[in-house]
């Protein structure tokens, strides 16, 4: 356990040098650290927990956004409650479920290796962090531009899926 | 009149209806009071100035909302109470179109018979015949977004009517469009009513739109009550411009015109 503890302060150290928002990824890692023994699972908690509530807020938002006029209109045709939420609610807010994830992409890949800094011994993050302790800077730039590869591939298929479900926008 | 007939008849009795307004605290009132009965097959239109309570009365009888007092009853139920019993039987038309941006036509007007239920094949038939018969066969997989004002109140039409409803009611439904398109799509809307045999009620602000349509003009003040209620064919053409002036008082005035309340029983 007391291992665990200066792992866990260790990582606060490290977050708190990456310049990441203290409050939330800070004691984040250092939960994650202290709950959960397997690495790949504290960084899924870590991602979980920081993405999660913006992906839920903005969901709710869209959600709430569904003109009062669509709601009226679509209830005086006396729908289920489940077919209200599956013919209005649900395609309502396809567009501001994709644009969350277009946002949460960046954020997600952002804070995945920020933990892998902390919590892991392998991905992308650990191996940035091995090259910076080893001053290889070719490394370094190698790394972020696989970072960068893999952001540009994910908002590509976001993309689309977008085009595909929101062909209407068009 | 049969007990058949009598049916469908829409109970309108001493309906109120009060809100409370979030920000203020105050309650407004827009409807003060209502009675009147639609017999099943009447086309009414109810005129009356802008906030004068129309689309509160309509939100009412299509059963969104509860009235503070009073009823509306159709068969002896209230929309209200008794929603699930309405599905399919009352059809609305709004002002704007309020198709579903991301159905195309066809989907938007099978929105309703899979509301109901209906097996696909059945769906689709009823929605292209409505479709096709106001004009729009050809524009099946277009959506919304590409369409005109005025197609897209067709579309509202074919939705309305596709779900086969006992009552029709159009809010505003032609008022946003222009002079031409307009006249041309109350139309359409007033032979398929008259061809259907539909109860239909049509709420405007505009004085000659609810005379040129209407068998029977209500009158409504603000907030809303009756000030008069009659049968256009009592009167004569001849006499109309005295009438239109007579209704203009009315509606200034917002008080009862009694010469004016003849709830269609004794046709001049």
């Amino acid at each position: 356990m007391a291992e665990r503890q200066s792992e866990a302060v260790e990582a606060v150290d490290v977050v708190h040098g990456g310049r990441w928002p203290k409050e939330t990824i800070v004691s984040l890692a250092a939960f994650a650290v202290l709950w959960f023994r397997l690495r790949e699972v504290r960084i899924a908690f870590i991602l979980v927990v920081v993405c999660a509530p913006i992906f839920t807020i903005d969901t709710l938002d869209g959600m709430r956004g569904v003109s009062k006029d669509l709601r009226d209109m679509v209830r005086a045709l006396r729908p289920t409650a489940r077919q209200f939420f599956v013919k209005l609610i649900l395609p309502a807010t396809i567009p501001a479920i994709l644009t969350s994830w277009k946002v949460n992409l960046s954020l997600s890949i952002r804070v995945v290796t920020m933990a892998e800094l902390v919590g892991a011994t392998s991905g992308i993050g650990y191996a940035l962090m091995q090259a910076n302790e080893t001053f290889s800077v070719a490394d370094v730039f190698a790394w972020t531009v696989v970072l960068v590869l893999i952001l540009m591939l994910a908002q590509m298929i976001v993309t689309g899926v977008e085009r595909r479900l929101l062909v209407w926008r068009e | 009149m049969s007990a058949a007939l009598a049916l469908h008849d829409i109970h309108v009795r001493g309906l109120r209806k009060a809100f409370r307004q979030k920000g203020s605290g105050v309650t407004v009132v827009a409807i003060e009071r209502l009675d009147f009965t639609v017999r099943r097959g009447e086309v009414v239109a109810i005129v009356g100035k802008t906030g004068c309570g129309k689309s509160t009365f309509f939100n009412v009888l299509i059963g969104l909302e509860p009235p503070t007092e009073g009823s509306i009853e159709i068969d002896g139920r209230t929309p209200y109470g008794d929603f699930d019993h309405f599905r399919g039987r009352i059809g609305i038309i709004f002002q704007q179109d309020r198709l579903l941006p991301w159905r195309t036509l066809l989907d938007n007007v099978t929105l309703g018979l899979e509301i109901m239920g209906l097996p696909p094949a059945e769906r689709r038939a009823r929605a292209e015949h409505w479709l096709s018969r106001l004009g729009l066969d050809g524009f099946l997989r277009a959506f919304p977004g590409e369409l005109s004002g005025g197609m897209r109140q067709r579309a509202a039409l074919a939705r309305a009517f596709a779900v086969n409803p006992e009552i029709l009611l159009a809010d505003e439904a032609f008022g946003h469009l222009d002079e031409v398109t307009a006249r041309q799509i109350r139309g359409q809307f007033f032979d398929m009513v008259r061809d259907e045999k539909k109860t239909a009620i049509l709420v405007t602000h505009q004085l000659e739109e609810a005379i040129e349509t209407g068998d029977r003009l209500l009158v409504f003040g603000r907030p809303a009550t009756v000030l008069a209620d009659l049968r256009l064919e009592a009167w004569k053409p001849h006499e109309l411009a005295d009438l239109r002036a007579r209704i203009q008082a009315t509606l200034q005035d917002n008080q009862p015109d009694p010469q004016l309340i003849r709830s269609g029983e004794t046709p001049r």
